[in-house]
């Protein structure tokens, strides 16, 4: 590890592209995920403007029912495997975690930068399939469509399998560094929070990936060879397929969301000057949320033919998702009373995530309710159930994280105007585009349907009028970030006067990431000797 | 108020539909109070608690109390709200009474069919009589995929898996016409593979039984796109006749069993044979080779057809039947399976 020299920081120094394609350190791979992540994030939402463009009316506006289905495809498959799972761990995690345990880098640098390139491989093999006649299975792969269906599912499934393992080896990265790279003083309990949240993800990401990626390697294997583990006319379970594509894919949905709740952890303090209300609740319910997550796969198959006790099982058990995740919001809203809050751009997302991520929760405890799911489960309610969470959630705990930690990775500040009525967009636009989707839901519509009964038009309407809105706020972030990094002011140390690690360094940081060796002394959110 | 909720979701046409939107309201008032126990706090906190000069935040970092009514008053809550799905999911999924009118649904892309007792079979259309519990036991065709039998109206939705049967029912309150979609995603035609459940009063339902014409009933709710744009009252003047049978189901499952020769060593009158005998299969309990026990339902039977090695009943282990995978329709395994349940 080179040390960049008294003036220099990482961005700075070493020099060169060779520099940065091969760097070992954890930020600079750290932004190129971010840059990557970013990337595909602009494809999906492409994707994303296309399937509202068509929906804005019933019947076929501009393409067939065949591109509409490799359209909704690659919306769910990038949004997922390539932004949504791996936006918050890979980027923010990779950046700020080791500094937030003052360390200098993760436990295995090579290993993250071959997780890195992994990624992008696996990125790259699923971007081929555009071009070689694409896919229609839906991100969720079900058989035996996916096994029939003669567009390039293998060639997509085996980049889900490469895409794994990257998480897979990121996830190992982060569990050795939080056990391994803590800070001279830094117990347990003097953990950041996001820290808690990214080793809980790590745990999972470890623990499931492995299985989905060995399911989606027989649906290749069933593809290319004829041998029957899903396809009932080979003998196979086409059901057998959604246990094990649930068993990792639930899971999968605290993978997004854990990161992101750990983002709030560390910004609702920060900028209500007050310590985090119930440290070891918060850490505990992350844990719960974790935990639970393995044994609930079951409720994305009420009505695929599991027995009514199953059935009853995994919707008692769903239920207990609800209860951590209850402590973490009302631990949140408490963090807040008798603070002196700030509304600076990452609390206004702190707030819209709290909203928006409390109606996907609420809207889960819907889903999980036995009756309520037949009726609703494979409709637009579950669609919006989903976007309230993924979205709403991971996105909005991503850019409050990404508007938190900008002066730290950049060294500059962005313009706090435009980007508080980008949030009020994005705020809005998502609610418009969203809830709609949750009543055209209730009232019957399923979901990935590329042409639908006049009923539904307007909720269809005001759902793409609201997509318009989402797209105009982020080509407003995309526009004042863009601008700080060339053109922003300079930003002072620690410009949130946050208590963390990874604050009392210079921004942005030297390649090092702390000309001192760091000690703890004071837990992470004692904002005890605070003058207003 | 209640009206107003109800606008909001598609007509209720079953008593379990009323029961369903009961349960969909109470749900409704729980998340928008508990929405409440977050954003009127937040919100008021936000104002109240805002940057203030001079004024310091108050150092508080936990409150056991507030911690303990947060953990157990949501979990008592989510208790009720289990155990009220639960007992609504008991009715609307396994209510069927055990006489009532069965209905063999099959998909494939992109149609739904339906096979009745009297050994007719119609497309797209699902004639049944108002009041008259109808058990539907659903499959998709063997090479195809998996789809989804949803009726909004009856708040009833089931896989339809390929190779394997479910099951769904309903007891259709009204006369008219249900819309049934298609709702686990199948392909390019997924969102057009509609179908329609059309009830019958108990006259007309004997004159289409008899095979004469009969003007349909109205939709209920949404129905195709001609209809939904003029109201959804309107009488369809399509006449529908249906085609008289040949022979009834279970005479067509006795020719198929013959014709294979599954009664040379499957005995109908309870004797044992070179297999087990077909009499009073269908509901028991066989007792497997290995020692555990299997309900013989459509499924079994189906495996035991398909597959005959997977479940050796006891007593027949050094017995092989010749496997009939893909030799059978979908049609002619159901009528077989009518035919077995038959013999009690």
């Amino acid at each position: 590890m080179h040390e960049s020299p008294a003036g220099e920081n990482f961005m700075t120094y070493p020099k060169g592209i060779r520099s940065w394609l091969l760097t070992l350190d954890h930020k600079r791979i750290g932004l190129m995920y971010l840059f990557s992540v970013l990337t595909f994030f602009l494809l999906g939402g492409i994707f994303a403007m296309l399937i509202r463009l068509e929906l804005f009316s019933p019947g076929a506006q501009f393409m067939t029912a065949e591109t509409y289905n490799k359209i909704f495809t690659y919306h769910g498959t990038i949004m997922v495997f390539l932004v949504i799972i791996p936006m918050i761990p890979t980027a923010m995690g990779n950046f700020v975690l080791p500094m937030m345990l003052g360390a200098k880098d993760v436990a295995f640098p090579r290993l993250n930068l071959a997780s890195y390139y992994i990624f992008m491989a696996g990125a790259i093999m699923a971007l081929c399939t555009l071009f070689l006649g694409g896919v229609d299975t839906g991100w969720t792969f079900y058989t035996p469509y996916s096994t029939h269906t003669n567009t390039s599912a293998t060639l997509m499934l085996c980049a889900a399998f490469v895409v794994g393992f990257s998480s897979i080896f990121t996830g190992l990265n982060f569990i050795v560094t939080v056990h391994r790279l803590k800070a001279k003083g830094q117990g347990w309990g003097k953990l950041p929070l996001f820290v808690w949240a990214i080793y809980a993800t790590s745990i999972i990401q470890v623990l499931a990936t492995p299985v989905v990626a060995l399911t989606l390697a027989l649906v290749a294997i069933e593809r290319v060879f004829g041998i029957g583990i899903f396809d009932p006319t080979l003998g196979g379970d086409p059901v057998l397929f959604q246990h094990f594509f649930w068993f990792y894919s639930h899971p999968a949905v605290y993978i997004m969301i854990l990161p992101a709740m750990g983002v709030i952890n560390e910004v609702v303090p920060v900028f209500s000057r007050k310590p985090i209300f119930g440290y070891k609740a918060m850490a505990g319910a992350i844990f719960g949320i974790a935990l639970v997550s393995f044994v609930v796969w079951g409720h994305h198959m009420f009505v695929s033919g599991q027995t009514s006790v199953v059935n009853m099982i995994f919707s008692l058990v769903t239920m207990f998702v609800a209860i951590p995740t209850g402590i973490k919001v009302y631990s949140w809203v408490a963090t807040m009373y008798k603070g002196s809050i700030h509304f600076d751009t990452p609390m206004l997302y702190a707030f819209a995530f709290i909203f928006v991520f409390v109606i996907g929760g609420l809207t889960g405890v819907i889903l999980a309710t036995l009756a309520a799911d037949v009726h609703l489960t494979d409709t637009y309610f579950v669609v919006g159930h989903f976007h309230y969470v993924m979205v709403g959630g991971t996105l909005m705990g991503f850019m409050a994280g990404l508007h938190y930690w900008f002066p730290l990775f950049f060294g500059k500040m962005y313009n706090e105007t435009l980007a508080k009525i980008s949030c009020v967009l994005i705020f809005l636009g998502f609610n418009c585009t969203f809830f709609p989707q949750l009543l055209a839901g209730q009232k019957g519509m399923p979901r990935r349907y590329f042409d639908y009964v006049p009923e539904f038009t307007i909720y269809n309407q005001i759902s793409s009028v609201g997509a318009a809105l989402i797209a105009i706020g982020f080509f407003m972030a995309l526009f004042y970030f863009a601008y700080a990094i060339f053109k922003g002011k300079k930003t002072k140390k620690n410009p949130w006067r946050a208590l963390t690690l990874e604050w009392q360094t210079d921004c942005p940081p030297p390649t090092q990431n702390f000309t001192y060796e760091p000690e703890v002394t004071y837990g992470p959110y004692e904002f005890k000797g605070e003058r207003v | 108020m209640l009206k107003m909720f109800q606008e909001l979701l598609p007509v209720a046409d079953t008593q379990a539909a009323h029961q369903w939107d009961n349960l969909y309201l109470f749900l409704f008032i729980v998340c928008v109070f508990f929405f409440l126990t977050v954003m009127v706090p937040m919100v008021v906190f936000a104002i109240k608690y805002r940057k203030k000069p001079g004024v310091k935040p108050t150092y508080i970092e936990r409150n056991e109390t507030l911690e303990a009514i947060w953990t157990i008053i949501p979990t008592i809550v989510l208790m009720v709200i289990f155990a009220w799905g639960y007992i609504a999911y008991k009715h609307l999924q396994d209510g069927a009474p055990p006489n009532a009118m069965e209905v063999r649904v099959l998909a494939r892309q992109w149609n739904w069919s339906f096979q009745y007792d009297d050994g007719r079979t119609t497309s797209g259309e699902l004639f049944v009589p108002v009041n008259t519990p109808v058990k539907l036991i659903i499959t998709s065709r063997k090479n195809d995929v998996i789809h989804s039998f949803f009726v909004p109206n009856f708040r009833i939705k089931k896989d339809a898996v390929p190779g394997m049967y479910t099951s769904a029912w309903f007891k259709a309150d009204k006369v008219g016409q249900n819309l049934v979609f298609c709702a686990e995603y199948c392909g390019a035609g997924h969102s057009g593979m509609h179908a329609k459940i059309i009830v019958l009063d108990q006259k007309r339902w004997q004159l289409w039984k008899w095979g004469k014409e009969i003007k349909l009933p109205p939709w209920i709710g949404y129905g195709d796109e001609k209809l939904a744009a003029n109201g959804s009252t309107k009488t369809e003047t399509v006449k529908a006749a249906a085609i008289m049978p040949h022979k009834n189901l279970i005479t067509q499952g006795k020719e198929l069993s013959q014709e294979r020769g599954c009664t040379a060593c499957h005995s109908v009158d309870g004797s044992k044979g070179v297999g087990p005998t077909y009499r009073g299969l269908y509901g028991s309990k066989a007792l497997l080779a290995d020692g555990s026990t299997v309900l013989a339902d459509e499924n079994y039977i189906r495996e035991s057809i398909e597959n005959p090695q997977a479940k050796i009943v006891k007593g027949y282990e050094n017995l092989v039947m010749p496997p009939y995978p893909g030799q059978m329709a979908d049609v002619e395994i159901n009528a077989l399976i009518a035919y077995i349940k038959s013999i009690k």
